[in-house]
């Protein structure tokens, strides 16, 4: 189980399409800083839902996004640690 | 001793992640890891033949990657839908590689202790 984390919006860099292209469906998804604006559109949203999806609440509050992204679990930099000791490892895309 | 999978997927030259990539894996290797490498993406472009770097100022690492043999960099993936997506083939590169598509990639990454993009 690999937890998968994107800082970049798939709009200026390939990270979340490689992602996508070889995560299995038992991995975690974790987007943070820019990352977080790939679920303002549709497709992505779309291509994230079937991956448990977490997005780092920092980086959607300081956006201004926590309205718009609210219907996403959304953790903390604590959540995060645990995250990756429950992972067998992080690859940082 | 660790698997650890490098990843390249952004083209050479542009910035210096290929070649900071390629160092670590020969100092990983020469440390006695078990390293394997992964090019996807643009990631593919730094095993291109006749590339010279040195005519926009780049430091010519690209000629190191023949060196992989000599470090027992054995395991040496390429992303099948990235050379479909870039219009290239396996015979285009300068080094020897091992085609695979992306569930044999996912696997890979799986079975890795650890995986560092580039």
């Amino acid at each position: 189980m690999i937890l998968h984390h994107i800082q970049t919006s798939p709009n200026n860099d390939s990270a979340l399409k490689l992602c996508l292209r070889y995560a299995r469906k038992e991995d975690t998804i974790l987007l943070a800083g820019n990352g977080v604006t790939a679920l303002l559109q549709r497709q992505w949203a779309m291509a994230l839902s079937p991956f448990k999806l977490m997005l780092l609440q920092q980086d959607v509050q300081a956006r201004g996004l926590g309205e718009l992204l609210k219907d996403f679990t959304q953790i903390d930099y604590a959540d995060f640690v645990d995250l990756s000791l429950s992972h067998t490892k992080v690859i940082s895309w | 001793m660790k698997k650890l999978c490098i990843v390249f997927r952004r083209a050479p030259h542009g910035t210096a992640h290929g070649r900071e990539g390629l160092d670590l894996a020969l100092l990983s290797a020469s440390f006695e890891q078990e390293v394997s490498l992964i090019f996807m993406d643009e990631g593919v472009l730094n095993l291109l033949k006749q590339q010279q770097p040195e005519l926009i100022g780049a430091k010519d690492y690209i000629a190191t990657f023949k060196a992989l043999p000599l470090y027992d960099v054995e395991t040496v993936l390429v992303c099948k839908q990235s050379l479909a997506e870039l219009g290239l083939s396996a015979g285009l590169l300068s080094i020897p590689v091992t085609v695979f598509n992306h569930e044999q990639i996912a696997g890979h990454l799986a079975q890795a202790d650890e995986v560092l993009v580039f």
